[in-house]
């Protein structure tokens, strides 16, 4: 029962935080739609007041019957490793510009490649391949969409 | 007759050998995702130029066509929308693939693909003349209506909630009203940050929005992407046939909407799979499933998406008007011809018209075997990659896809920015389709209403602008049928439910 209660307070807490950012977002762009001109004005005005109105109204349905709503999806397997993967991406796009498309993302695929969880033990023979993989796969799409798309992808000015 | 004589006259191995060449290259380029189709022919063009005007012709019509059903692998396998005309096939295409129906989904994809492309050409062959004129009675109100019942998809996106879904499609809104205000010349929420003038380009948001918070899911355990059942093995060509004959009012009224909306110049693929996907969940029988895995999605998707292609060439060829932007690349190689655009095409060409028509016929039909192939081959690579090779993979298509369209760096950052933003939206139940919906529809929304709002004033007549006009008031009626048609449809179905049960009891 007292589990229940938890779930139904945890429930209802990620509930009223999502509306209240997106309230705030909303009063933001009421707020900012008085800079601009008149014609430009209306739309974000419009737009604030749908996702101030939005918010509210959904905030007072929680409190109303909350057990009706459905509740936010369960996150299964490791928040470590999302937060990872995010940490590298990030990192991954910032170096972008310095490394250069190849070896940014020879890099990147190989480090990304050794967090994934495995269900066989982790060797260094598999990481070995999996550089191997990861730097013939980048160099490959480099090869195909500069020579024969001429998409100009990402150089270094690192080196 | 005369057609039948070209159709016979297209079987000539070179034709066959060009138009299986552009759908071939056109399916492997529209599944990269970012690649639109746009691109593939623009990218194709130089090689058109070595051809023949209808050999050439038929080269780049085949490989947007091959591209648009190809942006399908991408939205159905991983989530990523090859092309923003396959944006509407994720929402059922993926459902499909992961709980092992993937190859099914794509044989589908693949027979919608070749009755929206057959429907679309075949409407050319006969009303090309009449519907060029009717596409050129919308004005900017019928846009802004257009754009609206769009937007009421959004309460089939909404994974149960709507009130969640909608503030969804408003943060859409929100996001599509950074950059130049089309209507005021506004900066708007740039905050003299140079990358945000030209506002949230769709493709990156749109690969950022639907395909980072899957890969951030995938790398968090050792379980496959895909399901993949041993049951599934060569019947899916039967299966998928079967599916689309259950559903074939979807696949009709799904060709003609894509083809009414293909067009109508610049709408596109992209609001013809968002207009069509909308009717067909409406219509359903089952329409809870919509949005989880339902054949009809797909089923409308791309059967909408693929009759653009042929029904967008009418205001081309008739009155030099692209009706989606890839039509603007083959109006161009016509004129490279020196093939004259106009009524005059029709007398005194019209054996070019009419070979152009037959080879794209041919090639079309061409695209069952060729795409049922290539999405057999790609679907069983899909499922047995291993994720050490699977996840950096998408995350390197993704960093290409988002860059690839404009060749920009902040379009990765953007791409990033979302994706991460949609991943923790997504934990508090808040669904990242309406967020897609509100950011394409948006621009077309305010600048369909603010022009219709500045003729109106000017002529003093604004109500009669937005209300008046035929094409305005068949659009509104659809819209309110949206809106008011499915509670009153789940009423009574529940009403009847209960009768049912108190008969029993």
């Amino acid at each position: 029962m007292f589990q229940l209660k938890m779930n139904i307070a945890g429930k209802r807490a990620k509930n009223i935080l999502g509306s209240l950012t997106f309230g705030m977002l909303g009063t933001f762009m009421l707020y900012a739609a008085q800079d601009f001109e008149s014609a430009g004005r209306v739309t974000p005005a419009f737009i604030g007041c749908g996702l101030l109105f939005l918010s509210v109204l959904l905030i007072i349905v929680e409190f109303s019957k909350s057990e009706l709503l459905p509740p936010p999806t369960a996150i299964t397997g490791s928040l470590v490793r999302r937060s990872l993967f995010i940490a590298l991406m990030v990192i991954w796009v910032v170096a972008l510009p310095y490394l250069g498309f190849v070896v940014a993302g020879c890099l990147a695929f190989a480090i990304i490649s050794a967090a994934v969880p495995k269900n066989s033990n982790k060797t260094s023979t598999n990481f070995a391949l999996n550089t191997v993989a990861g730097v013939l796969t980048t160099i490959g799409f480099w090869v195909v969409l500069t020579a024969f798309l001429k998409v100009p992808l990402p150089e270094a000015t690192f080196f | 007759m005369e057609f039948l004589q070209h159709i016979s006259a297209s079987f000539s191995p070179y034709i066959l050998a060009v138009g299986t060449c552009g759908l071939f290259l056109g399916i492997l380029l529209g599944a990269l995702p970012g690649l639109s189709s746009t691109f593939s022919c623009a990218v194709m063009l130089p090689i058109s130029f070595s051809m023949d005007p209808v050999p050439g012709l038929i080269f780049l019509g085949t490989v947007y066509m091959g591209s648009t059903y190809g942006g399908s692998f991408s939205a159905i396998l991983i989530k990523t929308p090859g092309t923003p005309q396959s944006i509407t096939t994720t929402f059922d295409g993926f459902p499909m693939a992961k709980r092992g129906e993937g190859g099914l989904a794509l044989s589908i994809a693949c027979m919608a693909s070749v009755i929206g492309g057959l429907t679309g050409i075949f409407v050319f062959l006969w009303l090309a003349p009449p519907l060029a004129e009717f596409a050129l009675m919308f004005g900017p109100a019928e846009y802004f209506w257009l754009a609206l019942f769009g937007l009421t998809i959004i309460a089939s996106l909404s994974e149960g909630n709507l009130m969640k879904g909608l503030i969804s499609g408003f943060f859409g809104l929100a996001l599509s009203q950074i950059g130049v205000s089309v209507v005021s010349g506004d900066m708007r929420f740039t905050y003299e940050n140079s990358a945000l003038i030209g506002g949230i380009p769709i493709i990156p948001a749109t690969i950022g929005l639907l395909c980072l918070p899957v890969a951030i899911d995938l790398i968090a355990d050792a379980d496959h992407h895909l399901s993949t059942p041993l049951t599934e093995r060569s019947n899916n060509f039967l299966r998928a046939a079967r599916a689309i004959w259950d559903r074939k009012q979807n696949a009709l009224r799904s060709s003609i909407i894509g083809t009414l909306v293909g067009i109508i110049p610049a709408a596109g693929g992209a609001i013809a799979s968002l207009v069509a996907y909308a009717e067909a969940s409406r219509t359903a029988k089952k329409s809870d499933r919509f949005g989880d895995g339902d054949p009809g999605g797909i089923i409308a998707s791309e059967s909408a998406n693929n009759a653009t292609v042929g029904s967008g060439l009418i205001p081309t060829f008739v009155l030099g008007i692209p009706g989606t932007p890839p039509d603007a690349v083959i109006l161009g190689a016509m004129m490279v011809h020196g093939v004259q655009i106009g009524p005059k095409l029709f007398t005194e060409h019209n054996d070019i018209v009419l070979t152009f028509l037959s080879g794209m016929t041919i090639a079309t039909v061409l695209m069952l075997p060729v795409g049922l192939f290539l999405g057999r081959f790609i679907y069983s690579a899909v499922t047995k990659m291993p994720k050490s090779y699977l996840v950096p993979m998408v995350a390197l298509m993704l960093v290409i896809g988002s860059f690839a369209i404009q060749n920009n760096y902040h379009d990765i950052v953007i791409m990033l920015v979302l994706g991460i933003i949609a991943w923790v939206i997504s934990r508090f139940g808040f669904p990242a389709p309406p967020i897609v919906l509100g950011l394409l529809l948006g621009p077309i929304a305010e600048q369909g209403f603010a022009q219709a709002l500045m003729i109106g004033r000017a002529k003093d007549s604004v109500l009669e602008i937005f209300f008046a006009r035929p094409i305005s008031i068949a659009l509104i009626g659809c819209i309110l049928a949206a809106i008011v048609l499915p509670p009153l449809l789940r009423r009574s179905s529940f009403n009847r439910l209960r009768m049912k049960e108190n008969v029993s009891t």
